[in-house]
């Protein structure tokens, strides 16, 4: 009978003791919840500060503007765009050498997409040309030719390092910057004037 | 306590030691229960007094004695279709100051000048100085300014977080997102209609407007709106195959900032919520109603030497060329005895049920809540329909006009404009959408004569060198006091590229345009809004990289010059 209370006391004393701890910790565990779930939110609205800020700073006129002050480029305009078929013939070693703007994929798979309406970049001609003649290639058209990559008009300009010699980038607005002035430079002009390094570029943005 | 131990042995055998044995044992139970207890705090305090190295837990944060956390989340953003913001929600700190604990005004005042440029000293100081226990010192502060206060170590200055709306492209696409009220509520716009999704604060709301091309429009309207001294401006850009609304303008617009200290003019909606009597762009519908009837074809011809006077009205034609002319020629000269006469072949209800089919009889469903009733006669009488072919006597918003083209030149299938991306939850209940309005040879047809309209008749100025555009004009005369009045001209064009395969259907109008030194004292739809529908296609479709057709200009006059009077050949017609 002793035993039994003794035993059952000492088991009360235990239950309670544990559930003190588990409680304790329960506690500890909300105060550590409730301190990183404040600290998440005050991430969360750094966040939104920070992207309203990008946005704010990439507002369409705003880009336009500084697009007109530092970058040499225009629009792309729909006349710029020319078909495969109007391209110049040119012997395909003559364009490996002197030629450094033909991307090589582009000087040889075009040749079965030549049926193509209209190319998006610079490409090649392959129409009536005689299948021994293998590799005629092709020069692209001035206009064309400052396009940097084939195809991808809109995205932004390779770095550096990616250009080769001698190429201007033109045309294509970097990232999604919409075209800017009503009178812009013609692509030809922008050819002319000495490429821009990207470093300058993003220093004079920065200093804007 | 080793001494109750002690006498606990001397235990004395019988009744009455047991019961004194046992009462011993209790009290020595409960006396070490409680002696237990003691120690278990004693050790617990030396622990957390002596032993712990950790540091005190925070019980002050940055912002100092003023900070309330936010209990409910931010108000959600909404980003256009590829993502970028046009309205978000930011906690920005507001200070305020405790009076009764700033001892030297003089000073705190001059230092706080030095952060919060926008006010000046001596209103600081007048604030400070007031001995007030709580003064608003400036709402909605940068957290550069917060941090720069928090290091004054002023005890008296405190800051609380306050949500506040953001639309980081200000006025750009105000009439689209709306504003919300000084409560966070919205009250106009995206911002009203999709309250519920934006409050629960977690996903973003995702329209179907590109910000690059509401730019687009939005400055060659202003542009135009300045140069033709025009009152007033809208312009739509829609997908005519899925009804998204790519780029939604009314000017004058305002700033969704400061909702509160915007004109009722510039707040208003012209697109979806103002209606207007659209003048020609309607033979648009009631060509194709005729058209469509199986009672009229490109060779049907039609007298329009005489005006038609019924009642008390007289219609007469704008660019009355005085002979007999076929469809197609009535169209590109758009003339209003002709259209008069096409819709008189389809009997009194014809045209009627036409419009209905069109929608114009009904608000357009669109996700912001700023819908405008059209304006129709009722009863609808024989001098409606003469009228109303020619879009007098009707008024319905830019909104109906673009959605119904769109319909026209997409094959012929009712679209429902979309301001939410689909793939985000649309906010209305979804209207039955691609029910059928024409066939798809009227829509054919549709669609030659509006290219014919912008490569030979009045819709010249939209022209795109590498895209085929097609479009139509409209010049209404503006309905004042129950005069049309010549000189208030609402004027519109409405244009649609790629003509031969359509995907963009793009409107212009202009409300009271003055012409302008080069227009030659016009100020009709072909003169002013034209161009920009043609600028904004220009500049358009390379950012969509949609490919020029590059030679077929003018092939369009190969298949319509059988129905047109002196038309040129087609070799020359593509060299224009």
């Amino acid at each position: 009978m002793r035993k039994t209370a003794m035993l059952w006391l000492v088991l009360a004393v235990l239950c309670g003791g544990m559930l003190f701890q588990t409680s304790q910790r329960v506690t500890d565990g909300r105060t550590q919840l409730a301190g990183i779930e404040a600290a998440a939110r005050k991430e969360d609205e750094h966040l939104r500060v920070l992207q309203a800020e990008w946005s704010y700073l990439n507002q369409p006129d705003r880009l336009e503007k500084l697009s007109n002050q530092f970058l040499h480029l225009a629009p792309l305009k729909g006349k710029q765009f020319a078909k495969v078929a109007d391209l110049e013939q040119r012997p395909v070693d003559v364009v490996a050498s002197t030629n450094p703007v033909i991307d090589p994929e582009a000087s040889v798979a075009p040749v079965v997409t030549a049926e193509e309406p209209v190319a998006i970049a610079p490409v090649v001609k392959t129409a009536p040309v005689p299948a021994k003649i293998a590799t005629p290639l092709i020069k692209p058209q001035p206009v064309v030719k400052a396009t940097p990559q084939p195809s991808l008009v809109w995205k932004a300009p390779p770095p550096p390092a990616a250009r080769k010699p001698g190429v201007a980038w033109s045309a294509p607005q970097p990232g999604r910057n919409p075209p800017p002035s009503p009178a812009p430079a013609p692509a030809a002009q922008a050819q002319q004037q000495q490429p821009r390094q990207f470093g300058d570029l993003m220093k004079s943005l920065g200093v804007q | 306590m080793s001494g109750i131990f002690q006498r606990d042995k001397m235990d004395i055998p019988g009744e009455r030691s047991s019961t004194l044995g046992l009462a011993k044992t209790r009290l020595v139970l409960v006396a070490s229960v409680f002696v237990l207890g003691y120690l278990a705090i004693s050790l617990r305090l030396t622990d957390l007094t002596l032993l712990r190295d950790r540091p005190a837990p925070e019980t002050a944060s940055m912002g100092g004695e003023g900070v309330k956390p936010l209990t409910k989340p931010l108000r959600g953003t909404i980003v256009d279709r590829n993502g970028e913001l046009m309205a978000t929600s930011l906690a920005m700190p507001s200070v305020f100051a405790n009076n009764t604990l700033i001892d030297d005004p003089k000073q705190v005042a001059h230092e706080l000048a030095g952060i919060l440029t926008e006010q000046k000293e001596a209103d600081l100081l007048k604030k400070l100085a007031s001995g007030r226990k709580f003064v608003w010192i400036q709402r909605n502060i940068t957290p550069r300014q917060q941090y720069a206060i928090n290091a004054l170590g002023h005890p008296g200055l405190g800051f609380q977080d306050e949500d506040r709306r953001i639309y980081p492209a200000g006025s750009l696409a105000a009439h689209i997102t709306g504003y919300t009220d000084v409560d966070g509520r919205g009250i106009a716009g995206i911002e009203k209609l999709g309250n519920a999704q934006l409050e629960k604060g977690d996903k973003p709301v995702a329209l179907t407007i590109d910000l690059r091309v509401q730019h687009i429009l939005h400055r060659e309207l202003a542009a135009s709106m300045e140069k033709f001294r025009a009152k007033a401006a809208a312009g739509v850009v829609m997908d005519v195959n899925t009804g998204e609304i790519i780029a939604m303008v009314s000017l004058p617009d305002f700033d969704p900032h400061h909702p509160s200290s915007a004109t009722d003019d510039g707040k208003f909606n012209r697109v979806s919520l103002g209606v207007f009597e659209m003048g020609s762009t309607f033979k648009l519908f009631s060509t194709a109603a005729a058209l469509d009837s199986g009672r009229v074809s490109f060779g049907s011809t039609f007298d329009t030497t005489q005006p038609i006077k019924i009642g008390r009205f007289t219609i007469s034609d704008y660019h009355a060329l005085r002979r007999v002319q076929s469809v197609p020629e009535i169209f590109m000269h758009s003339s209003n005895i002709g259209t008069a006469r096409m819709a008189q072949t389809m009997g009194p209800e014809g045209l009627k049920d036409f419009y209905k089919r069109m929608g114009f009889f009904a608000q357009v469903p669109v996700d912001i809540p700023e819908r405008g009733w059209p304006l129709f006669p009722n009863p609808w009488r024989e001098v409606s329909t003469l009228t109303a072919s020619f879009g007098h006597g009707i008024a319905v918003s830019p909104l109906h006009l673009v959605r119904a083209a769109s319909a026209l030149v997409n094959g012929g299938v009712m679209v429902v404009p979309q301001l939410v991306k689909k793939d985000s939850k649309t906010l209305l209940p979804q209207s039955p959408a691609g029910e059928r309005v024409v066939t798809p040879q009227t829509s054919l047809k549709v669609r030659q004569l509006m290219e014919l309209t912008v490569a030979e008749g009045t819709g010249s100025k939209a022209a795109v060198e590498g895209y085929n555009v097609g479009g139509k004009t409209g010049t209404a005369e503006k309905n004042k006091n129950g005069r049309y009045d010549h000189n208030s001209l609402m004027s519109s064009f409405i244009g649609v590229f790629p003509i031969g395969e359509p995907r963009y259907a793009v409107l212009a109008m202009m409300d009271e345009p003055k012409p302008a030194p080069d227009t030659f004292g016009y100020a009709t739809g072909g003169w002013t809004a034209a161009p920009v529908v043609g600028r904004v296609i220009e500049q358009m479709g390379p950012l969509y990289q949609i490919p020029p057709s590059l030679d077929t200009s003018g092939e369009i006059m190969n298949d319509m010059a059988q129905y047109i009077k002196g038309a040129k050949s087609a070799s020359t017609g593509a060299d224009r």
